[in-house]
């Protein structure tokens, strides 16, 4: 797997080539938020922080039709009965990402030990996660939100990334390195040029940099310590400035529960697949009308608990990458790091 | 007072007052210095954490849907109007609550500090003479920023500086230096552009609704929380499609439900995490009520909301 | 008028190339005769409206109109008792305040101040019927569709 170079003025070249044979993706301002998006302008230049919505979207839509019918009148003859047409197959295009951040692609990992690890694969998941590419763009500069190193991720992570690119600005270039086929196909590509042993060497010093300047957490024995604090009245605490609203999980790069509905206008309707968020009250509202998870605390710990102990017991990794998102978007200050902190010290 | 002693003032009185209540809803730092984040209170050990000023953002009358019993909180002018109309409304009675008014000169909003600073992570922030000064992680040098330019929007037209409803008080409360503009004023401007360009606009601020529902979570009249009708499934009013019909009905429930009872907190666009201009639907059912009945949401405590009665003969209705 | 009317009972109304849709809310007892007096009468009326009943205008939850407008309807008329007369006493009092702020509100979202309109109408005032929806969908016509439509778009 070798190392080239890209040279920033050769991005919009390298683009438009890219454009021919994907649907390409870049961080761009859609008039006051940041998300992956299609559409110009583009964020490229960027030298820190990550968009606000993450890449998830990209193998985890936010709604995903998983089925639609029609009932069709026979018009020639009123007598025959009504046909229904249903329509459910997976055509997806061939998306190629450019510019997520490490901790937006390792979540595609954690993704997959649920929705393809075990017997039952999730189809939609897979097809676009076959149908994407990744061009992840490291970290040289972290914000203050970030923790990706305290749980077991990295300013360069390389998990599920095609390639990954270091900025080297003195050279206004990207130092590319590929880490799978499609990735050495691209690398191969005329907008790349060698790179020499002095750059290599500048970016594996710029990702030491990077990481020691994260701070660390000691999350060391989380998992059992969740599930000792479960009764513990400290969640009252933690939870009471809370809203419910569902700004954390839409905004995670990993979480993954989801809602199933269906609708109807006149003859045709649809089945449709929807991010739903623990926070909500109705989540865990039953049938019956009993809530298992009726109050703040009960939801609040519950999202914890999942990420960093239950999670970990089914497949050894935290259910998060660190990216900070929660942090900076919570409109009441809530920090998972001081959550975190808080149960360490019980 | 320098903004010290309006603090220690302000922790006196609710040390005082704690061992009538059940709770205390103030303010403490947050995890980002522009933003502080609510405390509560219940003993005077953590009466040691308050802290107030041009941080204090957010608007707390919305926890009073989420505790029972004695409560007190600590309001600046524009969170007061909202505990009167929760009292017009019968959510709280009136003796249930403590009151304390604190002076506001106006509040910083991140967002608009965000967008100056291109989204660089702040590591300290401070207010002085009208400036807001912010250091950044990468670097030792001091940014400066006219307040003007990093205040929210309501707070450039500020006219209920004095709160509509207080049991105690520190300082004095002056109209903020800041507050230049009328009334309406992004209401007006925004009312100006074409009939295209409005359904534009609204198409692609629509458009980037995610429905997390934080504006409907954090406003102190939504109470239905999530009784409300966007989440009801008989009848089903929205389809979880986050296309822009959809997303604007949402937005449109909220619109009609708020009329008459907006109190104008804008807590609605602070929370946004897509920095939607929400409030400015809300702002501008205000402006029309105030307009055709000469109602303002949460003024007093006994007035009675317009669209819930009638007269004969409407004074500004052919 | 009459001529205009004669041109279009011919065909459904169109306005640049579409089918024009305009939903009617009328009240039960006063708006809904009066439009069914018009009928009785053989009125002319313009094609492209539908009627919704509903039983006393003050049963007009604001929603109606919205959710028509963001489901492709390109003007909403909406009529009952003359306020006085409603058949429940009030409720038209009460419609008319909601009503009102709903119209001061439509041109802030974008669409036309003349897309909405609200009205008294009746059981026995057919011509006025008759003449209210046919300046309506007239007008409706000169505004052409409101391009707030419902796209069943499938997730990419």
């Amino acid at each position: 797997m070798g190392y080239k170079i890209l040279r920033k003025d050769n991005i919009d070249s390298l683009l438009r080539e890219l454009r021919s044979k994907y649907l390409v993706y870049l961080p761009s301002a859609q008039s006051g938020s940041t998300c992956l998006t299609s559409n110009e302008p583009s964020l490229l230049k960027a030298t820190s922080g990550n968009t606000r919505l993450s890449a998830k979207e990209m193998t985890f839509p936010q709604i995903e039709l998983l089925l639609a019918y029609e009932y069709k009148k026979n018009l020639e003859d009123p007598f025959k009965p009504t046909s229904i047409e249903v329509k459910t197959d997976l055509e997806y295009e061939k998306k190629l990402i450019f510019g997520a951040r490490p901790c937006d692609v390792k979540a595609i990992m954690l993704f997959d030990n649920v929705y393809s690890g075990g017997e039952f694969k999730d189809p939609y998941f897979n097809k676009r996660k076959e149908n994407a590419v990744f061009i992840t763009i490291g970290c040289a500069i972290p914000l203050a939100t970030c923790f990706c190193t305290s749980v077991g991720c990295g300013p360069f992570d390389e998990t599920c990334s095609d390639v990954i690119m270091t900025p080297l600005d003195e050279d206004n270039s990207f130092l590319a390195k590929s880490l799978s086929p499609v990735g050495e196909e691209i690398l191969s590509m005329n907008q790349f040029s060698t790179a020499d042993e002095k750059q290599i060497a500048r970016s594996e010093e710029m990702a030491k940099k990077a990481e020691a300047g994260i701070e660390r957490i000691d999350l060391s024995g989380i998992k059992e310590k969740l599930l000792a604090n479960f009764e513990d009245p400290i969640w009252e605490d933690l939870s009471s400035a809370c809203l419910n609203c569902g700004i954390c999980t839409y905004l995670c790069p990993t979480c993954h529960c989801f809602n199933i509905t269906d609708d109807r206008f006149g003859l045709a309707g649809e089945r449709i697949r929807s991010w739903d968020a623990c926070m909500f009250p109705p989540f865990t509202l039953e049938a019956s009308g009993h809530n298992p998870r009726s109050t703040r605390d009960k939801r609040f710990k519950n999202r914890f608990n999942h990420k960093f102990s239950y999670y970990p017991q089914n497949f050894n990794e935290f259910l998060c990458t660190g990216c900070g998102r929660c942090i900076a978007a919570c409109p009441v200050g809530i920090d998972i790091r001081e959550v975190l902190k808080r149960n360490m010290e019980r | 007072m320098q903004n010290n002693e309006i603090i220690n003032k302000a922790k006196e009185i609710l040390k005082n007052k704690i061992g009538d209540l059940d709770l205390i809803v103030g303010y403490q730092k947050g995890v980002n210095p522009l933003s502080n984040s609510p405390l509560f209170i219940k003993n005077t050990e953590d009466i040691q954490r308050f802290d107030y000023g041009f941080f204090s953002s957010q608007s707390l009358p919305q926890y009073l849907s989420y505790y029972k019993g004695k409560i007190g909180l600590v309001i600046k002018g524009c969170d007061s109007r909202a505990i009167n109309q929760l009292i017009v409304e019968e959510r709280v009675m009136r003796d249930d609550l403590f009151v304390l008014a604190m002076p506001c000169a106006g509040t910083i909003n991140a967002k608009k500090v965000d967008k100056n600073l291109s989204g660089a992570s702040i590591k300290t922030a401070k207010v002085e003479d009208s400036t807001l000064i912010v250091s950044l992680y990468d670097d030792n040098i001091d940014i400066k920023i006219p307040l003007g330019e990093v205040v929210f929007d309501k707070c450039l037209s500020c006219s209920y500086y004095e709160p509509a409803i207080m049991d105690a008080s520190v300082g004095e409360f002056n109209k903020p230096p800041v507050a230049t503009k009328e009334g309406y004023f992004d209401v007006s401007e925004f009312s100006s552009k074409s009939n295209d360009e409005l359904l534009d606009f609204w198409r692609t601020e629509f458009s980037r609704c995610i429905r997390c529902y934080a504006c409907r979570n954090a406003c102190p009249m939504c109470y239905c929380q999530f009784n409300c009708l966007a989440n009801t499934r008989d009848p089903k009013w929205l389809s979880e499609r986050t296309t822009f019909e959809e997303n604007a009905m949402f937005h449109m429930i909220r619109a009609t439900h708020l009329m008459g009872r907006c109190t104008g907190c804008q807590e609605c666009e602070r929370v946004c995490p897509m920095n939607i201009p929400i409030s400015l639907l809300f702002r501008k059912n205000n402006e029309i009520v105030e307009n055709l009945f000469g109602y303002v949401a949460g003024k007093n405590a006994d007035e009675q909301p317009p669209l819930l009665t009638f007269k004969k003969t409407e004074e500004n209705i052919p | 008028m009459v001529d205009v009317l004669e041109e279009t009972n011919k065909a459904p109304i169109e306005a640049a190339g579409k089918p024009i849709k305009i939903v009617a809310f009328l009240c039960n007892w006063c708006s809904y005769a009066g439009a069914d007096t018009a009928g009785v009468a053989r009125l002319k009326q313009p094609y492209g409206f539908r009627v919704i009943r509903i039983p006393c205008s003050g049963r007009l939850n604001l929603l109606y109109p919205l959710r028509a407008f963001f489901d492709g309807a390109d003007g909403v008329l909406v009529s009952g008792c003359h306020p006085g007369d409603c058949h429940y006493v009030e409720g038209n009092y009460y419609a008319r305040r909601r009503l009102e702020v709903l119209k001061n509100f439509l041109p802030f979202l974008g669409i036309e101040p003349d897309r909405f309109k609200y009205t008294w109408i009746s059981a026995t005032e057919g011509t006025k019927w008759q003449e209210t929806i046919t300046q309506f969908t007239l007008r409706i016509q000169e505004l052409g569709p409101l391009s707030i439509k419902r796209e069943k778009v499938d997730a990419e």
